[in-house]
This record gives structure tokens, C-alpha cells and sequence, in this order.
């Protein structure tokens, strides 16, 4: 691509040949024709080292973090990511920028995604930063977007060199709980009617040992221990009743919403990964429930063990980074973002060569009213840039997505008309490369945009049937985004009080959008001191906590405490109530 | 991290390039006063120092003067010498031009040797590549690449080439100037100077279309699947766009309607 400042030099040397040679000034042709030549040569050095260059070059990414070479990190923790462009073309390139494009999950903490430099088979260009990921998912690395100059900035080029990696970034570590003394002061046994045992309590690990009281196994007696003391003493074993804990994780789009790592989902897989882990240490069996708004996704019965806890931490990694798609999302809003992604990683095929634009197109057949769905912004002057941009945009990314979703000849006509389709595709493309864009919660109305009627149905579903399965006392988490769905809360409170009435436990987790101020946060500022822009953040934050409180008084009406995912110490609560929940169990305290 | 040139100071600067730019001016200057000595000599003095003012301000201070402007300077004594010899006309040239003449080979030199400095100068002043509009440098900030050419990219190789270069594009050049002058016959115009208008502008055209065509073949043979699927998508849809445009508007137009009445 000629840059302008190449367009520029052209036109004036050319300019003034033609002048030196009309006029007949024989010096001045000289220095017009030696101007000139140089750029011409400039230019076919510059097309030959790129052709010469072109699919010649390879590329090697390096995680490392404190322990070496590493296939997967964890959230929160500082990883280097080194990668080497390197080059066996012919000829050296004199001057390449190399952006490598950084996983939507990271956030960049040292170093640079971007650098300059010659690349030969010598010398080959390395990239080095630090990174650390907020929440859990998947790191993915598409490639390094690499933009060829001359030495003089008249010749520009701009590809993608694609090379995807991905790594699995796994929630944090929950520090382990302390330990907890099960000091019993007497072997009860559970009250009946309470805890309804499917087997008999095992004793096998040695809790504690105590003076001996008539009554008590005499092949419970400590022999060694009663003769260095001279008195009886008695073993005490502990009780091997697990406690079944069954979490639902709601994944619908309204807890997909924000910033990749930082949603709402992100906090509900760090709490769920964090109680199944807690859960493994005690030795507990943990269950998994994974839902949207169309129905059950996956289900895992509950079970322990490593291998248990690392399959249900890969599928919460997995619905980690899911991106929120809308059915009311437009063309006109996810246009600029799909074209941003495309200018960034495929170039090549936003190229006039492959992908030519007729600029009279949008005056010549501009997008018929009757074609677009009711609601949907439109252009009323087919001659207004915003329209010409906004369908060239269109065109090419339709183009590219038509072809990367193999949809046949006729895919990009029809993307270029039927805006629901285009809208489809550009949010499931959007979603492949883990871009988020902003999605407000209420619409111009104040209606919730992600109202779901039927989740608390099929949720209530879900919770009978672990119910029907369920054996001892469980403990079922529901993560549910139940805000402004108070009018559809009825069959889940039904399940609930099914749930409690078969001496389960139950407790609701709130899933709490990313920048909105948790309930309980006083705002720090005065109305009168905001712009407009925070005065509807505060409202927004008002709705919000207004629905909190409904949905709390909702379930505190049976029993079923509501804590918030917003807060820090969530993880904290469900484990503090599944020890309360042991205690019982064991009938210790 | 592998931070290969911030341990060891850079072996090149833009001084270099700095240097490199005055010392072509410097030339540039002398030979044009040498040659204009004849000519009106207030005017080619008043335009040497202007020359030597815009090119220092250029240099030196970060001015982002275009080179053009040099050149610019150095045409405008070049035509009002032309005209002063022809007797207060223009004609074409019929002074006889000597191969590889020192003078015009250096000054040719010096000139290209300028504008490649300072336009290197540019890359690393004023940016390398097109703007991103995306992008947005906070004020206050250094920008870095993409935004200009950051001096850790400089290489000593960069100079070392212009070695070679520089004499091969000006001996070219000349004889390009002297192949000009020849009095072709093969195109029926009437007046030399638009004849060798016509050869010029044809050779530069004929030139660039055959090499433009040369790589552009070149690079569909290096095409990916992707690339190639579009090329052939695109050739289809500019043959055949309106047809597809019809059924297709047809086709919403169905669906929505049936939406609308399906809707409770």
C-alpha cells in the first residue's frame, strides 16, 4: 500500500519531471529521474522481499511462570509470555512492526505486545511481556499481526501471521480453611428424624482420645496409651458421613456481560471452584449443574477425588469466558466491533484484492426498509457516510464470515440482507475470539434486557430431580441470576421448600454485574457533584439493588439465605455454612 | 524478558541521520552556488540560504517540513535559469549533456542522499506507518512503534546500504536523462519536449503496470485457502450481485412477514 507521504513524493517529483522536461531544464530532470528511480527501486525491493518473505516465516510463543515452561496457569498468577518471530527468507526485511495480539483474558502487567525492528534469518524479532489473567477461561492467543515499511514510510503492508495457543487458565487457589477441631465432648449419635444415614458411620481415622466412660467398646480402649497412664483411656474415630454438595451455575447471557475475566460468570466459577475444592479437602462430594436460559448444559453427578475435582474445574473453565449474545443486539451496533476484529486479525482478507467494495453500491441499492426487522436503527439518506461506512463495513465482514462458516456461495448476499442472520454470525464470530462489547442491562424503557421468565422453571426442574436422586442431607448452591425475574421466582420457591422439607440445605447465590456497587455500598458522592453519565449509573445501581432486596425477601420468606457474588467473602459464606452443615452431620460442634 | 538492544547502547542514532542530512545540504548548497554563479546572483543566493534554512529547520529542530519543500526550492532557480538562457523563453533544452559529469553526479548524490535522511528522520519524528485511528496515544507519553519508528531499530546496515545504492540509482538516472535526450522517432509529435513527455510518462506507465501485475500474479500463487475462497466469492457476487440482492430482499421480506404474523 502506498502511504500518503509515498503518494505525495510520487505525484511532486513526477510532477516537476514533466515540468524539467516542458520547460527544458536538463539539471532538474536529472534530479527528477534520480528521485524517481530510487522510488520506483524502493518499491520493487520492497514487493520482492515481501513475496520473497511471505509464508517463510514461523513463530514460537513461551509461557513461563515461576515454575517453569507452563501448559496452563492459574488466575491471578504473573505469567511471561516470550514469543520469537524468526525468518528464513532470502532477502532481510528492513522494517517490521510485530503486535502480537494479546488473549482478551490477559491483562498486560510489564513489557510490551509491540516491537519494531529489522527480521532476517539472523536476526529474528522477539516479543517479550508479562501478563496475569483476573479470572478463569481460556488464554487464547490468535497470532502476531505483522505491518512492512521501507526505511522511508512510502510502501506500507499488513498481515496476520496466525498461530493460535491456547492455555487454560484455572480459578485460584482457596487458601485452605483452618482446621476445625472436632473436639466431641460425647459420642451422640444424630438425632433421628434429623439425619436420615444411608450407611453406617465408618470409623477409621482417630479424632481424639478421652478417659474412659463405663459403657464405652472395650475394643475402643487405647491399651498403650491407658497403661502409660494408668488409667482407661478410649478411642475416639471419626465419623465418615460426606456431605453432598450440589452446585448450580447459572451461565445465561445476563451473568456474561462485562469485561472478559471480570463478568459476573467469572466470580460464579471462582466460588463454585473454590467450594469444590474446599470440598475435596474434607473429602466431600461435589456436584456440578451448569444452566442458561435454554435449559440444562451439563450435568455431573456428585463424586471426590482429584480427578472428579479436575473434571468439574475444566468444565467450569470452559463456561468461563462465554461471551453474552443477544437476540436484540443490532448490525449497526456489532458492525464497528466485528470489522475492528477483522482489520486486527485477518487483513489479508479485508484486502481490495479479495475483498473489493463498489462505493457506489449504498447509493445505487442502499438496504430496503422493508428488509429490516422492526425497531432496528436505520439510515432515511442513502447518501449519508455514516450508511456508506457502515455498509462497506458490512460487506466486508460479511464476506469474511461467509467464508470462514463455509456458507456457500450465495452466504455473503445473503448476510449483505438479512440483518437477524448477520447479527447471528457476528456475535457467534465475535464469541470465537472471546471479544466482548458493551451491552446495556435496560433498555430505554427501564426494562430489563435479560429478563428470563423460564430460568427459575427450569432451575426448579434441575433442583427436584437432584432432590429425587439426593441421599444424606445435601447442600445445594444455586447461582442463579434471579434479578428482576421476581415475578417468576414461584416455582423455584415451590423446589426450594420441597428441597427443605427433605432436610436438604439450600442457599442462593447473586451473581452481581462488574462495576455496579454491591448492596450495602454507601455512594460516594453527592448527586449534585455527577455528570450525567454517573447520575444513570447510580440509577442503574438503585434498580439494581432494589431487585436484590426483592429477590432476598423472596427467599428469606423460606428460609434460604441469598448472599451476593459481588462481595469478596462468598466463597467463605458456603463453606462456613457446609461446615455448619458437617458439624451437624457428624453431631459434633 | 529478552529485551535484545536495551542492554548495550545503540551503535546508531538519529544523529547519524542528522549528520548524514547536513552534510548532503551542505553539498547540495555549494554545488548549486557553484553553478549558479553566473545567474543572477542575489536570487541564487537568497534561494541557498533558503534552502539551507528549511533543511536546517528540518534537521534540527524537528520541523515537519516536508522534503518536498527542498525540492521545491531547489526546481524554482533551476526554471528561472532555464528561462534566463533561453533568452526570457522556454524552449527546450539544446545544451549537450556529458555523462556522468562530477558535478551533476555529485549534486544528484547529495540530494538523494538528503531526502533519504530526512525522510528516515520523519519515520523516527513523526511516524512510519498510516495512523491507526483506534489508537490513541495518552498526552504526555512517548509514542512508540507502531506509532513511529523507535531508535532501537536502527542498524548500521541502514547506512552501509546506501553505499551501493545511492551511485547505482544516480548512474541509472543519468542514463535514463541521456536515453530521454535522444531524438526518438517512433512517436509523430512535432515538438521534442512533448515527445519526451510521452516516452516518459509511457515507460513509468508500462513500468509499473507490467511489475504491478508481476506481483500481484506472484501473490495469488502465495494465496491461503481463505483468500483464495474470497477472491472467487467476490467474483461472484460483482457478477451476479444484483440477481442475489433480489431473491435475497425477497426472502427477509417473507421472513418478517411471517414473523409479524406469527407473533402472539
Amino acid at each position: 500500500m502506498l502511504t500518503s507521504r509515498g503518494y505525495w513524493f510520487f505525484f511532486v517529483a513526477a510532477f516537476f519531471l514533466a515540468l524539467a522536461i516542458l520547460l527544458g531544464s536538463t539539471p532538474l530532470a536529472l534530479i527528477c529521474t534520480t528521485l524517481l528511480v530510487w522510488f520506483l527501486s524502493q518499491w520493487f525491493l520492497f514487493q520482492l522481499r515481501l513475496r520473497l518473505a511471505a509464508g517463510r516465516m514461523t513463530l514460537n510463543r513461551v509461557l513461563r511462570t515461576a515454575g517453569g515452561e507452563a501448559t496452563s496457569v492459574w488466575s491471578g498468577q504473573k505469567v511471561e509470555v516470550a514469543v520469537t518471530l524468526s525468518s528464513d527468507g532470502w532477502l532481510a526485511l528492513p522494517y517490521v512492526v510485530v503486535t502480537d495480539w494479546l488473549a482478551p483474558l490477559a491483562r498486560l502487567r510489564d513489557g510490551t505486545t509491540c516491537v519494531d525492528g529489522p527480521l532476517s534469518s539472523e536476526s529474528p524479532i522477539e516479543i517479550a511481556y508479562t501478563i496475569e489473567c483476573p479470572g478463569a477461561g481460556w488464554l487464547r492467543f490468535e497470532g502476531i499481526k505483522l505491518q512492512f515499511a521501507d526505511l522511508q514510510g512510502f510502501f506500507t503492508d499488513t498481515t496476520f501471521l496466525h498461530d493460535l495457543c491456547e492455555y487454560r487458565v484455572l480459578p485460584p487457589i482457596v487458601s485452605k480453611a483452618p482446621h476445625v477441631a472436632f473436639v466431641k465432648r460425647e459420642n451422640v449419635l444424630p438425632l433421628v428424624g434429623t439425619h436420615r444415614h444411608a450407611r453406617p458411620g465408618g470409623a477409621s481415622e482417630l479424632l481424639d482420645l478421652r478417659d474412659y466412660i463405663p459403657g464405652d467398646p472395650p475394643k475402643m480402649i487405647a491399651w498403650k496409651v491407658s497403661a502409660r497412664r494408668d488409667r482407661l483411656i478410649t478411642k475416639e474415630l471419626e465419623s465418615e458421613v460426606p456431605i453432598r454438595c450440589t452446585l448450580f451455575v447459572d451461565t445465561s447471557n445476563s451473568v456474561r456481560v462485562g469485561p472478559v475475566g471480570e463478568t459476573a460468570l467469572c466470580r460464579l466459577v471462582d466460588i463454585a471452584a473454590g467450594v469444590a475444592q474446599a470440598n475435596a479437602n474434607e473429602r466431600d462430594l461435589t456436584g456440578l449443574c451448569l444452566f442458561d436460559e435454554s435449559g440444562i448444559i451439563d450435568y455431573v453427578k456428585p463424586g471426590r477425588g482429584a480427578k472428579h475435582v479436575l473434571k468439574l474445574i475444566g468444565k467450569l473453565t470452559d463456561v468461563a469466558n462465554l461471551i453474552p449474545q443477544s437476540p436484540r443486539a443490532t448490525v449497526f451496533e456489532l458492525v464497528p466491533v466485528a470489522f475492528g476484529l477483522a482489520q486486527d486479525v485477518y487483513p489479508d482478507w479485508l484486502s481490495e484484492d479479495v475483498n473489493a467494495f463498489p462505493f457506489w453500491l449504498p447509493w445505487w441499492a442502499p438496504q430496503p426498509s422493508w428488509t429490516i426487522p422492526p425497531g432496528a436503527p436505520r439510515y432515511f439518506w442513502r447518501f449519508s457516510p455514516a450508511y456508506h461506512r457502515e455498509y462497506r463495513q458490512r460487506k466486508q465482514v460479511s464476506a469474511v464470515l461467509s467464508v470462514r462458516y463455509g456458507l456457500g456461495p450465495g452466504g455473503l448476499a445473503r448476510l449483505l440482507e438479512d440483518d437477524e442472520m448477520c447479527v447471528a454470525y457476528m456475535q457467534r464470530f465475535l464469541a470465537e475470539h472471546q471479544v466482548a462489547y458493551p451491552f446495556s442491562f435496560y433498555d430505554g424503557q427501564g426494562n430489563y434486557l435479560f429478563r428470563s421468565p423460564t430460568k427459575p422453571k427450569m432451575l426448579a426442574d434441575a433442583l427436584l430431580k437432584a432432590v429425587l436422586h439426593g441421599k444424606d442431607n445435601e447442600l445445594f448452591v444455586l447461582c442463579i441470576d434471579a434479578l428482576e425475574n421476581i415475578d417468576h421466582l414461584a416455582p423455584l420457591e415451590r423446589a426450594v421448600c420441597v428441597a427443605k422439607a427433605r432436610h436438604h440445605q439450600v442457599m442462593v447465590v447473586c451473581p452481581w454485574p462488574v462495576g455496579i456497587d454491591p448492596p450495602g455500598v454507601k455512594p460516594s458522592k453527592n448527586i449534585a457533584e455527577m455528570d450525567n453519565q454517573l447520575i444513570l449509573q447510580r440509577l442503574c445501581t438503585a434498580q439494581f439493588h432494589t431487585a436484590y432486596r426483592e429477590v432476598r425477601r423472596a427467599f428469606r420468606r423460606i428460609g434460604v439465605p441469598v448472599f451476593c457474588a459481588g462481595a469478596g467473602d462468598s466463597v467463605s459464606q458456603i463453606l462456613q455454612r457446609m461446615r455448619r452443615l458437617r458439624i451437624q452431620e457428624r453431631g459434633v460442634r | 524478558m529478552t529485551k535484545p538492544a536495551d542492554d548495550q547502547a545503540p551503535i546508531m542514532t538519529e544523529r547519524h541521520y542528522q549528520a548524514m542530512s547536513t552534510l548532503a545540504l551542505s553539498v547540495v548548497i555549494l554545488i548549486q552556488i557553484q553553478q549558479q554563479a553566473t545567474f543572477l546572483a542575489g536570487v541564487a543566493l537568497f534561494v541557498n540560504v533558503l534552502i539551507a534554512l528549511v533543511g536546517a529547520m528540518a534537521i534540527f529542530y524537528r520541523s515537519s517540513l516536508s522534503p518536498l519543500v527542498v525540492l521545491i526550492a531547489i526546481a524554482a532557480p533551476q526554471i528561472a535559469e532555464t528561462f534566463d538562457f533561453h533568452n526570457l523563453q522556454f524552449r527546450g533544452d539544446r545544451r549537450s549533456m556529458q555523462l556522468l559529469d562530477v558535478g551533476e553526479v555529485v549534486w544528484c548524490a547529495a540530494v538523494l542522499v538528503y531526502f533519504i535522511g530526512q525522510y528516515r528522520l520523519q519515520t523516527l519524528w513523526f511516524g512510519i506507518l498510516p495512523d491507526d485511528a483506534r489508537v490513541t496515544t495518552p498526552p504526555g507519553e512517548d509514542p512508540g512503534p507502531p506509532k513511529v519508528r523507535s531508535a532501537r531499530s536502527l542498524r548500521p546496515t541502514e547506512l552501509a546500504a546506501l553505499v551501493f545504492a545511492v551511485p547505482a540509482v544516480v548512474f541509472f538516472a543519468q542514463i535514463a536523462v541521456m536515453v530521454l535526450k535522444h531524438p526518438w522517432t517512433f512517436v509523430d509529435l512535432e515538438d521534442a519536449r512533448w515527445k519526451q513527455l510521452f516516452v516518459v510518462a509511457w515507460t513509468l506507465l508500462v513500468v509499473m503496470f507490467l511489475a504491478a501485475h508481476v506481483f500481484s500474479h506472484w501473490r495469488r500463487l502465495q494465496m491461503d485457502r481463505g483468500s483464495a475462497l474470497l477472491t472467487l466469492q467476490d467474483t461472484l457476487w460483482d457478477e451476479t450481485g444484483g440477481e442475489q440482492r433480489d431473491i435475497n430482499r425477497w426472502i427477509v421480506w417473507k421472513k418478517l412477514t411471517n414473523q409479524q404474523l406469527t407473533k402472539p
